[in-house]
């Protein structure tokens, strides 16, 4: 893939795990950039030392809000491909090749990780009904055929990337960003990834009742906004 | 005069007062210091007369005054609703677009500076 690669990292209040992710994505990529999305803790601090660049919200607005500010300052600073990757240290920064390689064997705009394209059995069963559901939710509302709607490692073209707009600044944004590759036509991929559950993650991440909260988030935007 | 009227009526006339005070300080314009204190007198006409009500409501074919002033009365929570949830909406974007704009120019800044160091 021809020009810079930018890995945007949205962060909130991730201090205990944000210097490990960078430091891991550093080595590899010459821009990492984490949105420190007006954490309390000393993440944007952390994020800096592991050498990344720190764009940082004064106040928190959301991980929607937080995705959509790194997207514009990664194109304003050039960027070819930008690669959306989660703070909490669920990803692996090896992954990230493949997504980027796959944009340009598949002639994709977009490509999405999918956790349950690769041996998925690690994923806890509460998690795999979950996410199962959001698929099925997904292919009724929004029409594209994934196989995990919700998985925050992407990479995407710089022509597509400045197509979508995440305007959804809370969780919905995942949900919102299949709406623009639909209303965009943009050409989709899904490459296997690996999802690491730690407890850590397992603590951050959304279940329950966050479940329904995103899918009213989302619906409501498509229907009376 | 009934109990409900003696408790009402007071509290109304006070809520209207407040609209007054309200325009007068600024808080709202005064076209809405006018549509509020009309609201609150309103009630407290409709409630001193009932019969004014119970007479448009059957002019209009509604049974009974008291209905009209339900059907009104949900029509009216449910715009205003409306109202303050697309206002709350474009707060929310604009104050979301203002920090990213301040985040972006930081961030560009700073590099600025180290590069020039």
């Amino acid at each position: 893939m021809r020009g810079p690669v930018f890995i945007v990292i949205p962060a909130y209040n991730e201090e205990a795990v944000i210097r490990g992710v960078v430091s891991e994505l550093v080595a590899l990529f010459e821009h990492v950039v984490v949105v420190d999305d007006g954490s309390s803790d000393r993440t944007g601090d952390e994020a800096r030392a592991a050498g990344a660049t720190v764009v940082r919200h004064i106040i928190n607005r959301g991980q929607g809000a937080a995705l959509q500010t790194g997207i514009e300052f990664a194109l304003r600073r050039d960027a070819q491909v930008i690669v959306t990757f989660d703070a909490d240290g669920q990803h692996a920064a090896s992954d990230v090749a493949a997504l980027v390689d796959a944009l340009e064997k598949h002639a994709a705009d977009i490509s999405i990780g999918s956790r349950f394209l690769t041996d998925s059995s690690a994923v806890p069963f509460g998690r795999r009904m979950l996410l199962r559901l959001a698929v099925i939710f997904m292919r009724i509302t929004a029409r594209v055929p994934l196989t995990d709607v919700h998985n925050g490692l992407r990479a995407i073209r710089r022509q597509a990337a400045a197509k979508i707009s995440i305007t959804l600044d809370g969780m919905a944004h995942a949900s919102e960003i299949i709406d623009e590759i639909q209303r965009n036509s943009l050409r989709v991929v899904e490459v296997p990834v690996h999802v690491r559950y730690t407890e850590y993650s397992l603590h951050k991440g959304q279940s329950g009742a966050a479940a329904f909260r995103i899918a009213f988030e989302y619906l409501f935007k498509r229907w009376f906004l | 005069m009934t109990t409900f009227q003696v408790v009402t009526l007071p509290l109304l006339v006070v809520a209207a007062l407040l609209a007054v005070v309200a325009m007068r300080r600024r808080v709202i314009n005064s076209r809405a210091g006018l549509v509020w204190s009309f609201l609150w007198l309103a009630a407290a006409v409709s409630i001193a007369f009932p019969e004014i009500p119970a007479w448009v409501a059957h002019f209009l074919g509604i049974g009974r005054g008291a209905d009209l002033v339900l059907y009104l009365s949900i029509l009216f929570m449910f715009t205003v609703s409306f109202m303050l949830f697309v206002r709350y909406r474009r707060l929310s974007d604009n104050i979301t677009a203002i920090v990213r704009q301040l985040a972006i120019r930081d961030a560009e800044d700073e590099l600025r500076r180290s590069n020039r160091v």
